[in-house]
């Protein structure tokens, strides 16, 4: 289920919150793991068997660490085989059923056993939970949290319905601290539809719209587009990645805050960033912050001698283009922005720093939107031939008939829309207006109203905008879903 | 005790990490947040506060939530000797 589908936003959502904010303090913690599972199921049922085993085997495992701990034994051997059994299912998904149809048949394995297994999707939201567990173990191994021996609140914190399909990855200690204490008031309500609304208007109104055009083109099977079309898709995809999963994250946010927990950001207006390095600490933030927690810094701590920080970088930068998938088009993705950082972390990154502000932006861009072609390509080849389309090459261009290459022909004045749209709240505009808001709340109550009146307003009518291309079937899934 | 610690924190990060040796930093001045160290130097930090003092700091706890300047790294330093 789609955080954004007509069915969560008027039957799940709504009989979801009047249980639970009707029901006392010590019910919600079992609703919300009701809901958790009921949203999981609703279209995907195998998702449930196989994210329930993860969820049975990291709980034994979590007990077993923590016992182990106390004997002084075996307990890093618990933890490996938990961060093992959660790498093989994680791998096992992404890298063998999602990009390779017949594996089964290359087994030696009975037919009516292949059949079932071939028709097997990658469970959703199995990367962030996934990435939750393995935290959640190496967490209580470092000491660092007790172990949770209520399986609903273990349970809740892995499922937790807003944060299942696209994260914010979250950490087990702030998530508990929270699960004690689950009582929000009418203006956490009140500030998460804000939120909710704020997150589906992103993803409606710009995303979906940019999608468009950076669909007709990347989903071309070669890169056979006219060097200005090549440019705009570029750019379209750019921004639609961006309001599709911060969009996505706003809506995650906002439900959680409606349900009394306050989940980490994601996004601090990625594209200002002054170099590769800033940039992730603006984009996706809670993986960079995983990776480098989990992966970064206890790699550091064996460092290599020579260029040891280097190789490090590329090590956890390839595993991030993993993370999204075993295609070579994420690997290289990966390392471009591992390269990019690890010559940051030489001379270059200082070097940087005392350049021009516009040079760094322009160095910055370059890498991020360089990073997106590799990214959104079928594969390599396509990535090769995009790449001649942006400077200019013509060669080997067919014209397609209209069938083909629609909507590339035409511009729509939405699309046109959208795409200035999408710079302009690129920019940390919403960030003055939040200041605003502060302002006029602490110091002019009597403009705080109609700012708000008009906030809520504005807010309504463009979610009812959206709403109507929405069910102008229209609408295109969450991209980050896939990963 | 504690001014030693800082200004011994204050050389390692001018020398070692901003490559500047005669910048002068505050101990209230933002060391994470505002950028100037990067997760690239904060092992390097780490590895030097245990070290020189003994003193470990955990993969979690190397960002701004735990520790944004001088005076808060040497605070937790002092707590844990």
């Amino acid at each position: 289920m789609d955080l954004s589908s007509p069915l969560f936003l008027f039957l799940f959502l709504p009989v979801f919150l009047s249980i639970y904010l009707v029901s006392t303090q010590c019910l919600r913690l079992p609703i919300i793991l009701v809901a958790s599972v009921v949203f999981l199921t609703w279209g995907e049922r195998t998702a449930l068997w196989w994210l329930g085993g993860i969820l049975i085997s990291g709980y034994l495992l979590g007990l077993a660490i923590a016992k182990s701990k106390e004997k002084g034994n075996y307990s890093l051997l618990w933890l490996w085989a938990g961060v093992g059994i959660n790498l093989a299912i994680l791998s096992f998904f992404k890298n063998i059923i999602a990009y390779s149809d017949n594996v089964f048949a290359r087994l030696p394995l009975p037919q009516n056993w292949i059949a079932p297994a071939a028709g097997l999707a990658v469970p959703i939201g199995l990367s962030y939970v996934t990435f939750q567990m393995i935290s959640y173990l190496v967490d209580i191994w470092r000491g660092t949290i007790p172990v949770e021996k209520n399986f609903i609140a273990f349970s809740a914190y892995l499922l937790f319905f807003p944060k299942l399909i696209s994260g914010p990855i979250t950490r087990y200690k702030p998530f508990a601290l929270q699960m004690q204490q689950l009582d929000p008031s009418i203006d956490d309500i009140a500030a998460g539809f804000r939120r909710l609304l704020a997150g589906f208007v992103k993803r409606a109104l710009i995303a979906n719209q940019l999608a468009l055009m950076a669909n007709a083109v990347f989903n071309l099977p070669t890169a056979n587009v006219e060097p200005k079309f090549a440019w705009l898709a570029l750019i379209a995809y750019t921004l639609q990645i961006f309001f599709d999963f911060a969009g996505y994250t706003d809506m995650a946010i906002g439900l959680g805050i409606m349900s009394g927990f306050r989940l980490p950001e994601n996004f601090n207006f990625p594209y200002i960033a002054q170099n590769i390095s800033d940039f992730w600490r603006r984009w996706h933030i809670t993986l960079s912050t995983w990776f480098r927690e989990y992966v970064f810094y206890p790699l550091e701590r064996r460092r290599f001698r020579w260029a040891g920080q280097q190789i490090n970088i590329l090590i956890v930068f390839i595993l991030t283009g993993l993370w999204h998938g075993f295609k070579p088009t994420f690997i290289v993705w990966g390392l471009l922005h591992g390269f990019a950082l690890a010559l940051e972390s030489l001379g270059f990154g200082r070097w940087l720093k005392q350049a021009w502000r516009p040079m760094r932006h322009i160095y910055t861009l370059s890498i991020i939107t360089v990073g997106w072609v590799f990214f959104r390509s079928n594969n390599l080849r396509f990535s090769y031939w995009f790449f001649r389309r942006l400077f200019g090459d013509t060669s080997e261009l067919t014209l397609l008939p209209f069938s083909v290459s629609t909507p590339m022909p035409f511009i729509e004045p939405s699309f046109i829309l959208a795409l200035i749209t999408g710079i302009f709240f690129s920019m940390p505009i919403s960030s003055m207006w939040n200041q605003l808001r502060t302002s006029l709340e602490k110091h002019h109550e009597n403009l705080f109203f109609p700012f708000q009146f008009f906030e809520d307003i504005s807010l309504i009518l463009l979610f009812i905008l959206g709403l109507a291309l929405l069910l102008g079937n229209s609408f295109l899934p969450n991209l980050y879903a896939k990963f | 005790m504690t001014e030693n610690i800082t200004s011994a924190l204050a050389k390692f990060i001018a020398e070692k990490i901003l490559k500047q040796a005669n910048k002068v930093i505050k101990p209230d001045e933002a060391l994470i947040s505002s950028g100037l160290i990067d997760s690239f130097s904060l092992m390097d930090l780490a590895m030097f506060v245990e070290d020189t003092f003994g003193v470990r700091i955990e993969d979690t706890e190397l960002n701004a939530q735990t520790f944004d300047n001088l005076s808060q790294l040497t605070d937790l330093i002092a707590s844990r000797q």
